[in-house]
């Protein structure tokens, strides 16, 4: 029991340092991720799931933890939205996708007013689970007709976009059951969770490593060209 | 809705097969993606492969009949110049050691003679280089002129009509079109034992339709694009790359009564990539 108490918090550590890694890579490689936006936007929301999960540790008063899961329910969507939205390249699909945002705002601002959330606001987080699904499998869809690119793992979008889904995909059941079940059960299960933030977390530090070693090998390309005039 | 009534209990087993359901879902999708796209690719670095095949053998193709043309061109002129002007020396030098002035006259005619039909021989040689009527008067002048030739030889009956051919082609496009139909009436007189070619020509979407029908023996699309690919067929290689140039395509058929071979070209009259040029 002691065993698996220590593995649960060694997941709970390391799902919560994660956070950092991406953010870190992105800092110390500042100078060649700088100028691309869904850089600055995954580590934004690094930065910003760090600090609600210190939030969350600190804080006991329940409303206040209430309104914090609401609200990064609302900005995870936002922060991941805005990601896919920069990535995909279709006019139509992008209208679809401002107009599911402005449903999801409105359906969370009233679910928030009309019902009251004891602890996860889980049916929030089903929606947007949903939505962001299957806004990335749209992305997966134009990267496979997309012939210009030779492999789509060569692409840090890809990365990103994988990391989202596999995180939402993961944990979509224990959200969802996490308002029906006690706090003791939904310890035990979060250790899932943990993993996949974990996998989320490792994904976007591969993102970021592989946009920034592109650039280097641009980089040098150039340099060889100028070389050679 | 049984995973909306799970109990407790059940909510455990309902979690894992779940997690895992979806877990294996997306990853399932995203291998799916990865696999097709690796499909595709390869299918394309294939095609890629066997297009530059197809310029490979086109190339080697030109080159060869190039020097088949020059052996042709040498022959001409080393068998049938080269001993007309050695003869016609043999003429003048006799003029130089026989002081005899009636000799002289009758070597100095013969010399003339023997230049006069070298002068003829190279104009031939010339001609068949580039014929003066299609350089002078156009594509359908010579074509004409072409069937007409094939027609006083008796051997076949061969006619040809020009319905819309007010505006002339490029002279370029004009000589690739005339080559294409000397090449295809050459191969219809030597392969096909049909009792008439009859060509005409109209104006279709911007691109001028070049039609041959023929009675005889003859080939279709598939056949061509065989004869294309293989090592033999160096004059239907040959059709292939000069129409590459001029963006035109070339179409073998049988007519819709089973009865005629029918052979297309279309060359578009502006270039498609003319206005792209600097």
């Amino acid at each position: 029991m002691a065993k698996t108490k220590t593995i649960e918090n060694l997941f709970n550590y390391l799902a919560f340092f994660s956070d950092l890694l991406p953010c870190l890579l992105f800092f110390i490689f500042l100078k060649k991720s700088t100028s691309i936006k869904p850089l600055w936007i995954v580590t934004i929301y690094c930065v910003y799931d760090f600090l609600t999960n210190i939030g969350l540790l600190y804080l006991d008063h329940k409303p206040s933890r209430v309104f914090l899961y609401s609200s990064f329910t609302f900005f995870e969507y936002a922060f991941f939205v805005w990601i896919l939205f920069l990535f995909i390249k279709n006019a139509v699909f992008k209208k679809f996708i401002i107009g599911s945002s402005l449903f999801f705002t409105i359906f969370i601002i009233t679910y928030n007013l009309l019902v009251k959330v004891i602890g996860i606001d889980s049916i929030p987080i089903g929606v947007e689970a949903i939505l962001i699904l299957i806004f990335s499998f749209y992305y997966l869809y134009e990267q496979m007709k997309d012939t210009e690119t030779l492999f789509v793992y060569s692409r840090y979008s890809f990365w990103i976009v994988l990391g989202m889904m596999l995180y939402l995909a993961g944990s979509f059941f224990i959200y969802i059951y996490a308002s029906q079940l006690d706090p003791v059960q939904v310890g035990k299960y979060w250790i899932f969770t943990n993993i996949f933030s974990i996998i989320k977390n490792i994904f976007f530090a591969i993102a970021i490593l592989l946009h920034i070693s592109a650039k280097s090998k641009s980089e040098k390309i150039n340099y060889k060209v100028y070389s050679l005039n | 809705m049984y995973l909306l009534q799970a109990t407790k209990e059940g909510i455990s087993l309902v979690l894992f097969m779940g997690t895992l359901g979806m877990l294996v879902l997306t990853i399932g999708l995203i291998m799916f993606i990865i696999f097709h796209q690796r499909k595709v690719i390869r299918y394309q670095l294939r095609l890629q492969q066997m297009e530059q095949l197809q310029q490979q053998i086109l190339l080697n193709a030109s080159i060869r009949l190039q020097e088949e043309e020059r052996q042709r061109l040498a022959a001409d002129l080393h068998d049938d110049a080269g001993p007309l002007l050695a003869t016609a020396r043999l003429y003048l030098n006799e003029n130089l050691v026989n002081q005899d002035k009636a000799t002289q006259l009758q070597s100095i005619y013969q010399a003339r003679q023997i230049l006069d039909d070298t002068i003829q021989l190279i104009r031939n040689i010339s001609h068949s280089l580039m014929p003066p009527t299609l350089k002078n008067f156009g594509l359908e002048s010579a074509v004409n002129d072409m069937f007409q030739k094939i027609s006083g030889s008796g051997q076949i009956n061969a006619s040809s009509r020009f319905h819309e051919y007010k505006d002339r082609l490029k002279p370029e496009k004009e000589l690739i079109v005339y080559r294409v139909v000397q090449e295809l009436v050459n191969n219809i007189l030597k392969h096909s034992n049909s009792s008439f070619i009859h060509l005409t020509q109209n104006m279709q979407n911007g691109s001028c339709l070049v039609r041959l029908h023929h009675d005889g023996r003859g080939i279709v699309q598939t056949d061509f694009e065989k004869l294309n690919k293989s090592n033999i067929g160096l004059g239907l290689k040959n059709i292939s790359s000069r129409l590459k140039v001029a963006h035109g395509n070339i179409l073998f058929e049988k007519d819709a009564s089973q009865t005629y071979y029918k052979v297309t070209i279309e060359i578009p009259r502006d270039d498609p990539y003319e206005s792209l040029a600097v």
